[in-house]
Order: C-alpha cells, then structure tokens, then sequence
C-alpha cells in the first residue's frame, strides 16, 4: 500500500487532470476512468465493488426469485453476441432479468382476458416497430453524431427481447385483470383519509425543480398534478382541477384502468399522456392504494421488448416521478426493483453512445422521485448488505453521469440523487437514521468511498465552465459521505476483529469493508490527498458559494471526523482560517460562526492532535513569513497574515503551547520582527520643527480643550503600505497577549528590544500591542481566555516596560543635530552612533569614533521615540486609573518630549499627555499638571542638577509653571533655589531659557 | 576616576519646615502601602505614602513643638512620638484613625532622643531623658511603670544625657542601655541594678549620636566635632575605643546603622550624608543633595532587600529618599 501512496504522490497532476482512459480492460463502472494509481488503490480497497456489483447484477443467480425463465435468459444472452461489448450488452441484460421476474410474480392467471392483451401486445410490436425511426424527433443537446450509433444496440435489444416477450406478456395480462375484481368489491378496499404523508415532498414542475433540495410538505389529500412540460405532444390540462374529482379508489380504478390497458397495449407518447391526465383527476390516497396496479404499465413500458423509444421512455419516467411523488414506496421489493429498473435507463458508463439527455435527466429524477418516496422500512431494507451490489451499481452510474455529463442539470440531478442515495438529502425521512442504521450504511459506504471520493474530487477539479452549483453540490455530496463513514462515533464502534461471515452471505460480506483501526488509517491518508487538493482548488474558486461550501466542508468533518481525519486538518484549517478575511461577505460570516463554534466547542482545547496541528501550521507560516512579505503583493501580504492571526485566534488559550517551545517563539517574533520593520528613509520627519514659543511645550493649542485625542501616527514600513496589513498585526500581537503568557512575552520581546537596535522600534511596538491585548483593549477574538489577567500582573508588566522606555540610553536619543542642542551635546560626552546620551551612570562608555549621526539614524530614533510614547499613552490606557502611580516615572519623561523640537516627537508626546488625562480621569492637561506638579518638581529639580546632560528640565519647570498657580510655590520653593544656582553655573548656555522660566515664576506669583 | 554621586532616587517635599525624625514602616505584605513617617519643626508628623511619594495624612498632636523622634510599634498602626512638647505620645493609627491614644509627660526640656527595645511580645522599654538634667529614665510599655531611673555618681559632670540606646544581647541576656553625654563620654547602664557598667571618653564634644550593633558588641558615635568614634564592648562589659575617623566637616547630627549591619549611615551638619561600610568604615559615598543641615538618616524595614531604601531629613524642609542597596 505504502508504494501505492508514493506513486500517487509522485504524479498527483494524474489524478485530477482531464481522466486518462486507457484500455486497461473492458471493465466498466467507475475503474476505466481513474488514473492507473487511483485504480489500483480503488481495487484494492472496494474489493473491486462495482465490477463484482456488476457481474452480479447481469448474472442470473442475483434474482435467485428468476425460476422458469432463466433458460429463456440463458438462451436470450448469446444472441446479443452482434451488440457491441461493453454498455449495449451490459444495459439490456438486467433489463431483461427483471422482465423476467416480473413475469414470474405469483398471480392468478385469469384466463378469459388472455387472448385481449395478446392481441394489445402484438399493436404494440407493430408500433414499436414502426415508429424507431421517429424519434429524431427528440431534441438532442448532444449533436447528431450519436444518432447512428445507437441502431446496433437498438436492434440488439429487439432480438433479445423476441424470445423473453412471451412471458412478460403473460405477466402483462395476468396483471391487467388481477385489479379488475376491486371494482365489484368495493368494500375490500379501505379509502384512506391520510394519503399522502406530510413528509412527502411534493415535486410540482418536476422538470423544473431538480435543484430544490427542500420541499415543502404536501397539502393533504391534494389530487396528483403532473408536469405536463415534458412533452409537446401531451394532452396538455390548463385548468388542473384544484380538488380530486375520484377520491375512492373505486372511482379511480374505473377512471385509470382504460388508460392503463390503453398503454399496457400500446406504449405511445399519447397513451402516456392519457394516462397522465386520468392521474391528474385521482385523489392521492386513492392512488397510493392503485399504486402498484397505476406503476405496472409504466414499469412494463421501460422494458418492453423492441428498441427503445426514447421519447416514450422519457415520458414514461416523468409519469412514474408523477405517481411516485404522490405515493409511497411501501414495499422493500417494489423499491429495489424500481431501482433496478430505473437505472436501466440510465447509460452505461461506458461503450454504448447515451440516450437523450431529456431521458438521461427524467430517469434520474424518477430515481430521485422514487427515493424520497421510499418509507422507512423499504429504505431500511435497502440499505443492507445483500443489495450493496445493486446500491453500488446505482452509485457508480450516478457517479459516472455526474462525472462525465456536460448538460448542467444532469450533473446537478445526478449530484443530488446520490446525496439521496446516500441518506443524505435534508428531508427529514431520510436525515434521522438511527445510531445503528446510520453504523450500517456507514459500513455499506464504506465499499463505496475510494470510487466517490474519487470521482467527486475530480468533478470538484473540473472545469469551472461547468458551474458552481455542480462543485458545490459535489463539496457538499462529498463531506457528507466521508464525514459519515469516517465518523469518529461510528469508527469507535467498530469492532478490531472483522466478525466472520455467516457462509451462504459470504460472497457478499466480501464486499463489506471492515472499518477498522488499519482501514481508517490508510483512507485517512488517501483522503487526506484529496482534501488537500479540494482545499486548494475550492478556497479560491472565483464563485463564493463554492468558498462558502468549503467552510461547510471543513465545519463539517471537524465536527465529525476530528479524530479519524486528523491529518487532513492542516490543509482544512488553514483554509478555515484564510477564508475568514474572504471578499465576500457570507463566506466570512459563515467562517467566522464555524471558528467561534469550534472556539466554543474548545474543539482545539480538548484535542492535543488538532493544537498540534495547527501549531506546526503556525510554526511554518512562521518561518515562511519574512520571505512571503518579500515576495507577496499587498494582497497576499494580507492573506498571509490573516492565516496567522486565523491560527492564533483558534489556538486560543492554548497559544501557550506554541510559546512554551524555544523555536516556535524565536520564530514568530523574529518574524514579527522582520515584517514590522519601518521605513526611515524620509528625511521630513527629522527637518520637521515645531515652531513656536521656545520655552517648551504649549499647550495653549487644541490640546488645551482636550480635542485633539492622542492618536497613532502613520508610520510607513519597508515591506507593506496597507493600512490594513498593519492592523492585522496589531491584532496578531494583540491576541498573543491576550491569551499568552504576557510575562513570558513581555520579556522576551524585551529581550528583543535591548538585543539590536535593529529590532528595537518593532520589539517597542509588539510589546505596546501585546499589553493592550493582554488587556483586553480592541482585541477580537473567538474564545474568551479562561483567567483574565489580574491588575496587578499587568500593572507589573507595564512598569517594567516603562521603566525601560524611559530608561536614560532609550530615552535621550539623538534626534537633531540643532546648533543650541549641539553645543550641550558636545558639552556632554561624545556619543555613538544611535545610542544615547549617556546618562551619569554610563558616561564611562567609550567614545565611538563615529561622530556623524546620519539622518537615518535620527529618523530612526525619532520613530523610536514616538513609538514608545504612544507606548505610554497606551499603557495609561490600559490601567486607566491605575495609571496614576506611575505617573510618578511617565509623566515628566513625557512632558519633556511634549517640548521637543522635533514636530514628530511633540505631537505624538501631546498625544500620549492628552492619552494619560484621559486614562487617569482628570478633566484636562492643566489639571494634570497640577496635580501631579510635585512629581514633575522632583524630576526638574534632579534633573537640573545634571543641566549639562538635560537641558530641557528648566522648559519643564517653565511649562508647569504656566499651568500652575500660586499654590504650587511652596512646593517649588526650592527647586527655585536650584534654578538660580544652576543659572549661576551655566549662564551661557541657558540663561535665555532661565530667564523664561524666572518670568513665569513672575507670572504665578502675580495671580 | 571615581563615580559621580548618585541622584536621590526621589525627593518628598512638603513636609513645610526642618524634618527631624524619619521613621519607615515598609515591612507589610501586599496590600499594605510601605510608608514613611516624619517628624518636622512645626509639630506635624506627616505620612508618606511611598508608592505615590504623597503625603497620606498629617498629624498634629505635639502643639506645634518639634517632633524630634519617632517610632514604630509593632508595624505602622502604633507610632510613638516625642516632641519639644515634653511629651511622648502614642498614636494609633490603624483603619485610618489618627488618635492620640495615651502620653507621657517627660517633663524633659532638652533634645534629646528616645530608645525603644521591645523585650517580649507586648512589652516595651523606653529610655528618655528625665526631668532632673542628667537622669535617664526607663518605662515599661504599655503600662508606663518606671522601671529604673539612671542617675551618675554625684560629681560626675556628665551633663545632659544627649543619645539613648537600648539593646538586649542574645537571646534572653539582661537589656542595657548606652548613653551618650554632654561632655563627650559614653556609658553602658545595667537596668537591673541601675548600675554604670563602663565609662568611656570618646569625644572632647557632646555626642550627638550614637548607634550599636549588638551582635559584633560594636558602637559608633558622632558628636559636634570632626570625628566619628567606634568603640567596642568587650567580655567583661568594658568601652573601648577602637576607631576614631575624622571627618572633613564637623558636625553629625545622627547616625545609623542598616538593619544588616553592612553599611553606616550619618547625618552631617555640611548637609552631606556620608556611607560608610561598617566592617571597616570604609567611605563608601558622600550624598550631597540637601542645601540645608541633616537632621535624620533612617534605613527602610523593606521585607525584599532590593526594595531597601534610605532616608534623609534635612532643614531644607526636604526629605531624600535614596536607593543605595545596589551600590554597596
């Protein structure tokens, strides 16, 4: 199996390109049009079904029921020698063994009506015969290159079937006065008020409505109304009467046998309409009691010897939908021979040229008719072993239609008969399988999932030009099969042993697949194949519903199959998670409910393997990163990014998992890292100076009102412009610290920040991110984490963050090279090139011989700055009021920025003062000020001790002092001591600024 | 080239005139805020809340008289005060009330400052200067019941006692008391017997103050000259000089050694605080921040010894509060 699986992996093109057909051998079902390694895995696992399914179906000992007609098969078959192998052959034979065996029911043979239908049958030969070259009549979608093909098979069938005619008209008669009798025995039969089942679904325009999957219930007791589209030729009834003119099966019978006989007689479009317009009248209990008596001249007309009319038949379906629709199947063998019959008509797959698609199209609806009117117990007894060969004849010839057919809505009918054919339609008769009926159809599936899978994954990959609907319904046919037989729930249950066979099933229990630990397996890995190429071709078809099925999809083998299908579940989330950001806006509700559902569900909580899975999805999309945001357009760069927040969000608190491992976190950071690198190349941001009074900050601007809400400034990056893409990794950032280890990431991107000056400004801005999230503040996310943060530790995580940020060397950076800075600068010491003024504790570093301080590098410490004042601002935002008490640390760095001279710098710093007002409650900056002056006096009066290396602190203290009044001046008493001091000591450089701040001294004393 | 001096690590202003006592109380668990109490010229006694470096509450109970000396009892809900009022006042504190629950009245007038020794859970000896000039008097806390009072020989010319300091050696051994006088001499009392045990001259000035470390039987005492003192106890209860380092200014106004007995703390009249490792008194660094005389040095009972700090109150109406445990 293992050299199955590589050479299916070395040529994964093979099996989804346009399929091979080699003459691999004249087999036929599914087999011939799977590449040679899809076969050999198809054969391997199905025990070749279809072509064991096949031979049981065309040999005699399959209706072990045929007794004294059997010679007349066995004699009847070398005489299809002159048909062509393969489907002419192949679509007679059953055809024929079941006339037979209708022949062969048990009943009474009266004899006074033998001669009559002798006769009606022999009008019938004659009109058969005359009328095969008619039926060019029919409109044929496929071109009239078919048409000459068929006369072998015709003329085929027409031999075949002289010798078996005599029974079926025996049988034909014996029918026809079988039911004669219940007119004279009124009583016997019981008119039935409830007819027809609320459940049934009612098909009106049955031509038309293929594609609904939904029908609505059936008014009770409604006549029967048939679709007279189907043919021109019909008598047509514009006025349907609304109420059935025979309810009592009496009435009906008289009203419906001439018509019967009619067409038992003769099997003419006409007598078909006839008997359509009879049917139109009758009540729809009165029918259900008709109903085999109404089938049988239908039935009689899809296997009556001669070629085959395709007009008669089409119309012949369309009335056996009709009847069906508004009845019920009731008998388990009623149904399996409908079944048979009906896929008759359907072609082969292969060999014989196809009917008309107009047949093709009525037959599958009759098959679809026929499903849903199946009642439980009929179903019940269908889906059993001993019809699994009859079960997978009819789904490979679905399969094969909805595979190869071009006409849309054969495909669609095709489709949508097997989601039937599967119990999986949304009718609610056929949805509530029991636990162990649902086991059981699981195990009969099971033989049929290499040939589903296959094929439906091929239709999937088909060609766009054959229409969403059709790759929709087969995403959806397709996880509905393999979410019910790969069922967790149900592969438990399986047994580890195969039991053995009773002897006389044997040949059939073959067939059966034993699910076990080791099948599972090894489907989990061919499927697994598949998946991923549905994935990838379905998550970014261009129609939306296609996407949208795909969410479907993923929804709906996580919730059934997590366990069995736990391989798949790379390519299945990743999907999941990319098509959250989907352009359209359904696809992105319907993911988004699916995510939340599994947040919810804490599917990824109680499933190490899944966790697993997608951290390693993480980890890769991690190191892929750098090199997809080097490469990708803005879209891409979107959608990338996007997929990293999809895994982090549905980790959810298991996030930590992913953390805990050295490499996963090296990994991601460094990607953050390397994504979130900015541009400093713009020379504007350093050259742009805020004018105005020199005596520090003013906050006489809009500030003063409060208006001006400290805000983010653009910052432009080297690999993205987008807006959104930043946004996106806000919220990566923001959701790691919302369910991971905040102390664990604080310090690790502290690490970052102080490793490089290369990593400094991005390391600054995940560590703001990382605590707003751990915060709570704008984070979306699926899940709420299950220990919200206590105050205390991220209170704890913000000092040590700020304290850092306005530690000396990350504080004072070079960010001009103004001439009245310049001279305190080279007062001070020199200086390297982007680190800081070296505060009184590292003023022994060494003097770096690069003096030259490129404008890169301000630009960069200029962004650095701003980043950790917005920063700041975010902090305040996060603590709120709590914020006060570090207010002692933050606010004088931050008033101090607020004076810078860079325009940069002072807007953002404004920004922040007006954050901090705002977090910690006080109505303006001023009031800020004030009342936290004492804080601000400590940091001037220390800092006017060291004028040399902070010559902003007397701008400081001038500022405080215009917002002050006179109750602040015991408080300063002092530090105006050590203005005057200072003054004394450095009177030429500052003595302008002193003076300033002496002048508003004047100023609040005068107030 | 030596480091620059440190910065203070914050300065409390506001206390609105010369602070003279300090006393932390740093040693509650979380949620308790680690506070600092001090004792200024105008009679307050003003409670900083060390977390916000504000002042928490003022207390006014000493009639505008200076507080001089101040300590806690058992954490921060009982402080002992004492001020030019010649009263020793107990507060109680806790839940936010701000009472003065009992006093004594020392009839005292000089300056000079108290010893407190707990001796057992719920007991207390407290040293103070009596009203006759060169007594000493002991009390039993809470019950202020005299256990002894201290009076030299007729015609020992000490003068006014100037710094008390009571200790107890090891476990269980007899509390002693160390006194400092106005004439430059140091002498260990025995309580029980009331008794000097050793005399000893250390300085040609009054002593200021002095502090003991009991477990290296080591002292060290400043007065109004440039000269630091350290004197040892030996087996047989004797005084004995051990150490005299001289000072560039004179003056120490008080001197304190941390609780871990590595480093000494004083207070000097050049406004300079000055670090000295106690092993060896070693110079460590010279504080220079106050414009104005230090009046107290006092070290925090942070439980973390990284949170440890030290506090200076000056005449500048200024309290530094300095960070020095990294350093030493």
């Amino acid at each position: 199996m293992d050299v199955k699986v590589s050479e299916m992996r070395e040529r994964p093109g093979q099996d989804y390109g346009p399929a091979p057909r080699p003459p691999l051998r004249s087999s036929r079902c599914q087999t011939e049009t799977m590449g040679p390694a899809c076969l050999r895995w198809w054969m391997s696992h199905s025990d070749s079904v279809c072509t064991l399914c096949w031979e049981l179906l065309s040999s005699d000992s399959f209706f072990s029921s045929a007794d004294s007609e059997k010679e007349d098969m066995a004699a009847g078959r070398p005489r299809a020698g002159p048909a062509p192998p393969g489907g002419g052959r192949d679509a007679a034979a059953p055809t024929a063994t079941r006339c037979h065996k209708m022949a062969a029911r048990p009943l009474t043979p009266p004899r006074g009506v033998k001669g009559q239908s002798l006769r009606g049958a022999r009008r019938d030969k004659r009109h058969s015969n005359g009328r095969a070259g008619r039926e060019g009549g029919v409109r044929r979608m496929r071109g009239p290159s078919t048409e000459p093909a068929k006369t072998p098979r015709t003329r085929a069938a027409f031999f075949f079937f002289v010798r078996g005619s005599a029974c079926a008209l025996r049988a034909t008669a014996t029918f026809l006065t079988a039911l004669s009798p219940l007119i004279s025995l009124g009583p016997f039969v019981v008119p039935r008020t409830r007819a027809v089942p609320p459940s049934l679904p009612a098909r009106e325009g049955l031509a038309t409505g293929a594609g609904r999957r939904c029908p609505a219930a059936r008014p009770r007791g409604r006549a029967l109304r048939l679709s007279s589209e189907g043919g021109p030729a019909g008598p047509s009834h514009p006025g349907h009467p609304a109420m059935a003119v025979f309810d009592t099966p009496q009435e009906a019978f008289g009203a419906l046998r001439p018509a019967c006989v009619q067409l038992t007689k003769a099997q003419t479009v006409e007598n078909v309409a006839q008997l359509e317009a009879r049917l139109a009248a009758v009540g729809a209990g009165a029918l259900q009691e008709l109903q085999e008596y109404v089938l049988f001249p239908l039935r009689f007309a899809l296997k009556v010897p001669g070629p085959r009319r395709e007009r008669v038949v089409q119309r012949v379906l369309q009335c056996l939908s009709a009847v069906l629709l508004s009845t019920r199947v009731r008998s388990p063998r009623l149904l399996q021979e409908l079944l048979s019959e009906l896929c008759s008509c359907l072609p082969a797959p292969h060999g014989a040229p196809a009917p008309a698609e107009e047949l093709q199209l009525a037959a599958v609806q009759a098959l679809l008719a026929l499903m849903h009117s199946a009642q439980r117990d009929a179903i019940t007894a269908l889906y059993q072993p001993s019809c699994l060969p009859l079960l997978g004849f009819t789904v490979s010839l679905l399969l094969g239609l909805a595979e190869r057919e071009r006409a849309k809505q054969i495909k669609l009918a095709a489709l949508e008969c097997l989601q039937v054919l599967m119990l999986q339609c949304e009718c609610q008769e056929h949805r509530c399988l029991r636990e162990e009926e649902a086991q059981r159809c699981g195990d009969l599936f099971a033989s049929f999932l290499p040939g589903v899978s296959l094929a439906l994954s091929r239709i999937i990959a088909g060609d766009v030009k054959q229409g969403h609907r059709t790759t929709v319904s087969a995403i959806r046919l397709f996880y509905q099969v393999v979410g019910l037989v790969m069922a967790d729930e149900q592969l438990a249950r399986v047994p580890k042993q195969k039991e053995k066979p009773a002897v006389e099933q044997s040949r059939i229990a073959e067939l059966i697949v034993h699910r076990g630990p080791e099948w599972s397996k090894s489907t989990s890995e061919k499927l697994s194949l598949l998946l991923h190429k549905i994935v990838e071709l379905s998550s970014v078809h261009s129609h939306w519903k296609v996407r949208l099925e795909l969410v479907e999809l993923v929804h709906h083998l996580l919730s059934n199959c997590r366990l069995s299908l736990v391989d798949s579940f790379t390519h299945l989330l990743k999907a999941l998670v990319g098509l959250v950001n989907d352009e359209n806006n359904e696809v992105q509700s319907r993911c988004n409910e699916v995510l939340q559902g599994i947040a919810e569900q804490q599917v990824i909580a109680q499933n190490r393997a899944l966790a697993d899975v997608l951290s390693e999805n993480l980890h890769s999309l991690a190191t892929a990163l750098p090199r997809l945001m080097n490469s990708q357009d803005d879209t891409g760069k979107f959608s990338t990014l996007s997929l990293l927040l999809g895994y982090l969000k549905l980790l959810g608190p298991k996030i930590n998992i992913v953390l805990n491992s050295v490499s996963h976190l090296h990994r991601l950071s460094k990607a953050l890292m390397q994504v979130l690198e900015l541009d400093v190349t713009d020379v504007k941001i350093v050259e742009d100076r805020r004018w105005g009074s020199v005596g520090g900050y003013d906050p006489s601007g809009s500030m003063q009102h409060g208006v001006q809400k400290g805000r983010c400034q653009r910052k432009y990056f080297r690999f993205f412009t987008e807006e959104k893409i930043f946004q996106l990794l806000q919220q990566v950032c923001r959701v790691l610290g919302y369910y991971g280890n905040i102390y664990l990431l604080v310090d690790h991107f502290m690490g970052l920040y102080s490793e490089s000056a290369m990593y400094r400004k991005q390391a600054a801005m995940v560590l703001n991110e990382l605590i707003a999230g751990a915060a709570g503040v704008g984070v979306d996310v699926l899940q709420e984490r299950e220990v919200p943060l206590s105050m205390d530790d991220l209170r704890g995580c913000v000092t040590s963050v700020l304290e850092e940020y306005t530690d000396q060397a990350n504080w004072y950076l070079v960010t001009s090279i103004d001439t009245e800075e310049i001279s305190h600068e080279q007062l001070s010491v020199p200086r390297s090139g982007l680190a800081a003024l070296p505060g009184a504790a590292c003023s022994s570093v060494l003097p770096s011989p690069d003096l030259h301080v490129t404008t890169r590098t301000m630009n960069s410490n200029v962004w650095q700055l701003c980043i950790q004042l917005e920063g700041v601002g975010c902090f305040a935002a996060v603590l709120g009021r709590e914020f006060r008490l570090l207010l002692l640390s933050a606010l004088y760095p931050v008033l101090e920025k607020a004076g810078d001279k860079t325009l940069l710098i002072s807007e953002t710093a404004q920004g922040t003062l007006v954050d901090i007002c705002e977090a910690c409650g006080y109505d303006s900056v001023q009031s800020l000020i004030n009342e936290n002056s004492d804080y601000l006096v400590n940091g001037i009066s220390l800092n006017l001790r060291q004028l040399a290396h902070q010559p902003h602190a007397a701008q400081v203290l001038g500022t405080m002092l215009r917002h002050s009044d006179a109750s602040l001046l015991p408080l300063i008493e002092d530090v105006i001591q050590d203005v005057l001091s200072a003054l004394d000591q450095s009177y030429n450089n500052q003595a302008s600024i002193f003076l300033g701040v002496l002048h508003s001294l004047m100023a609040a004393l005068g107030t | 080239m030596a480091q620059p001096a440190p910065d203070p690590h914050f300065v409390l202003r506001g206390a609105g005139a010369a602070v003279h006592a300090l006393q932390f109380s740093c040693g509650g668990e979380e949620p308790d805020v680690p506070i600092l109490f001090s004792g200024s010229e105008n009679g307050f006694i003003h409670v900083w809340n060390l977390k916000t470096h504000r002042v928490d509450a003022a207390l006014d109970g000493h009639g505008r008289k200076s507080v001089y000396w101040l300590k806690t009892m058992d954490g921060k809900a009982r402080l002992l005060s004492q001020g030019r009022d010649q009263r020793i006042c107990l507060w109680d504190l806790a839940e936010g009330r701000t009472s003065v629950t009992d006093s004594v009245y020392t009839e005292n007038v000089g300056f000079c400052r108290c010893s407190l020794l707990k001796v057992a859970q719920g007991r207390w000896l407290i040293a103070t200067a009596a009203k006759a000039l060169e007594e000493v008097q002991v009390l039993e806390l809470p019950s202020k019941t005299s256990v002894c009072t201290l009076k030299p020989e007729v015609g020992a010319k000490l003068g006014m006692p100037m710094c008390l300091k009571l200790w107890q050696g090891s476990c269980g051994s007899q509390p002693s008391l160390l006194a400092g006088y106005e004439d430059g001499s140091v002498l260990l009392w025995n309580l029980s017997t009331g008794e000097v045990l050793s005399q000893l001259i250390c300085h040609q000035e009054p002593v200021m103050s002095l502090d003991f470390d009991s477990e290296k039987a080591k002292g060290i005492s400043g007065s109004s000259e440039k000269v630091l003192s350290i004197w040892s106890l030996d087996e047989q209860q004797n005084l004995q000089v051990q150490k005299t380092h001289r000072l560039v200014n004179a003056g120490i106004s008080d001197i304190t050694i941390r609780p871990d007995k590595k480093i000494v703390a004083t207070a000097g009249w050049d406004h300079r605080i000055r670090i000295f490792g106690w092993k060896k008194l070693k110079p460590l660094a010279v504080l220079d921040y106050h414009t104005a005389t230090v009046h107290s040095v006092s070290f925090s009972d942070h439980k973390s010894p990284t949170d440890r700090l030290l506090a200076a109150g000056a005449k500048d109406h200024r309290i530094s509060i300095w960070s020095i445990y990294a350093q030493t």
